[in-house]
Parts: C-alpha cells; structure tokens; sequence
C-alpha cells in the first residue's frame, strides 16, 4: 500500500489512514434449511413418537444450557 | 383430545425451534476487519503493531517525514520526496468481499497540477522496502500489481472531487510511472487542490462474481473475471463510469 505526492509542493499532512476488509455474508442457507428440516420432520414423527419429543426438549436444553 | 393435540404440537414448535439454533450456529459470519487504522497516536511512524499503527517507509530522506499532533507530516511534498509505503498481510479477495483504504489529507502550498496525490494497493509478493530513502524507482517495485488512483479527492468546494484509476499491471520498476499502469476512467481533470484544505480521500475494490470494482469518489471501474492483476496483463476495464465535474 502507498501513498505519493504527485507534483505538489508545500508540506503534506496525513491522518486517519484506515483500510478496512470487509465481507458480505452468503445467503443463510442452514438457517432455512433448518427450519424446513425440523418442521418435517416434526410433522412427520411427531404423530407416531410424541413421547419422544420430550426426551429430546429436556436434552436440547442441557446442552444448549 | 384437542387438548393433547394442540399441546404435542407445541413441543413439537419447540423441537423446531432449537434445531433452527443449533443449525444457526453454524451460520457464515460476515467478517468486516480493520487491517489498518492509523491515527499515529503513538507518535510513531515507524512502529509496526497492527491494526493500530503501521511502519510507514519513505522513499525520501527519514527526516522529511515526521509524525506529530496525530498526523504523518511530509516537510517537502515534491514529487518523491511525499512517498510512504507500508504493508500488511496479503488478502485474497472472494466474492462479496472488499477492501477500502481511506484516509484524509492536505498540503499547505500546492503546484498547478491536478493529480496532487496518488495512492494505491498493491501486491508487492513478499518484495519489501525495509528503510527510507531508497525513492520509489527501485527493482524491489518491478514486479508489484494492484490498483491505484490520483487526483484530487473531494470533498472540496468544487464538487466531489477529480480523479482517475488505474490498474499496474506491467513490468517496471517505477512504481509511479504511468508506463506501468493501465490507465482506467478518468474524471475532468482541471485545476489543483485547494491549500488549507482537508480531503478525505478513499478507494474500495470490491469482488463480484463478474470480476473486480475499483471505485474512488468520483469514478469506477470494472475489471473483468479473473482479471486480478497477480499475473501481468492488460488490464482494461470492461465498464466504467466517470463522474464529470466541471471545471472550477
């Protein structure tokens, strides 16, 4: 990275000099893909094995705790 | 029996819910970091600690350039004498990231030029100025690639500002040598910086999946695909988009 005067003359002064590396985040598929997969399968099981589901809840939640 | 219906489907609501946590949890993190950020609080010029302070190298003599009240000062800003360099880690821009380098800056006394400043990102491929004085006409630059503007940067009373782009992207060891450079749009050049005055000057190159923007106050450029100039090539941009400003 450089900075160069270019014919002027005088004194030159600098300051606040910042470069900054920004990112723009991909599209959050995970997040629905999440959503979607949770969903069916919860319509999908939560007819036949309800009693899990509680199993599951107090598990999530220790680990997630 | 409603009851237990509605009940088990409330937990199942609950499942889903976590399970969209625990998948959120590994969602990509935007990454917004700052390489640099020089106020020269520290008093220094030469002090390497990133993000904080940089060691600026100058191609003039050491004592034309001194840091005080928060500011880089350049006693003599003829050409090559007003240079300073200093680097950081190589960034390999992916798509949707950008880098900006943006800074502000005056001169007490200005010739009638119009291109008062230039400054640019360069890939310098581990080839290093490690001490002052050695002017910026040196083999260590023949090889550097990267991207570079000059003019006259608003924001000033006369509009935004007066500037061009460029690409280096041929051999030389002359790094301000226009020879070097494809020369990209260009605004009405016309007049020189106002003394006393401070601009803020900036450059972002962003990458797109189409390729690479280059973007200063005033103009933009874009490069085509696979166009960054890590392998010597005519770099001509495929799209540009000067911004006219009249004459003051």
């Amino acid at each position: 990275m450089g900075i160069f005067s270019n014919g002027d003359t005088g004194s030159l002064t600098l300051d606040n000099i910042k470069l900054d590396y920004a990112g723009v985040p991909e599209p959050p598929p995970y997040l629905a893909m999440g959503i979607l997969a949770a969903t069916v399968f919860g319509r999908v099981a939560g007819r036949k094995v309800q009693g899990v589901f509680p199993f599951l809840e107090t598990q999530l939640r220790s680990l997630i705790a | 029996m409603i009851r237990a219906f509605t009940h088990s489907w409330n937990r199942i609501g609950f499942l889903s819910l976590w399970v969209a946590l625990l998948f959120a949890g590994f969602l990509p993190q935007a990454r917004a970091t700052l390489i640099l950020n020089d106020s020269f609080s520290d008093s220094s010029r030469t002090n390497q600690s990133l993000p904080n302070s940089a060691n600026w190298v100058t191609g003039g003599p050491s004592n034309n350039a001194t840091v005080s009240n928060g500011a880089l000062t350049f006693k003599d800003a003829s050409a090559g004498q007003a240079t300073a360099m200093t680097y950081f880690s190589a960034v390999d821009l992916q798509v949707g990231e950008s880098l900006t380098l943006s800074f502000n800056y005056s001169f007490t006394q200005v010739a009638n030029a119009d291109n008062s400043l230039m400054f640019g990102l360069y890939n310098s491929g581990g080839s290093y100025v490690t001490k002052d004085g050695l002017g910026f006409n040196n083999s260590i630059f023949n090889s550097y690639t990267g991207y570079a503007t000059s003019g006259v940067f608003g924001v000033d009373p006369s509009g935004p500002g007066r500037d061009h782009i460029e690409a280096r992207d041929k051999l030389g060891n002359n790094l301000l040598s226009i020879g070097t450079y494809s020369e990209g749009p260009e605004t009405i050049q016309s007049g020189a910086a106002t003394p006393g005055q401070t601009y803020t000057a900036w450059m972002q190159i962003s990458r797109t999946a189409a390729g690479i923007t280059v973007q200063v106050p005033s103009a933009t450029a874009r490069y085509p695909k696979n166009s960054r100039p890590t392998s010597l090539q005519n770099l001509t941009p495929w799209a540009s988009s000067p911004t006219a400003i009249p004459d003051r």
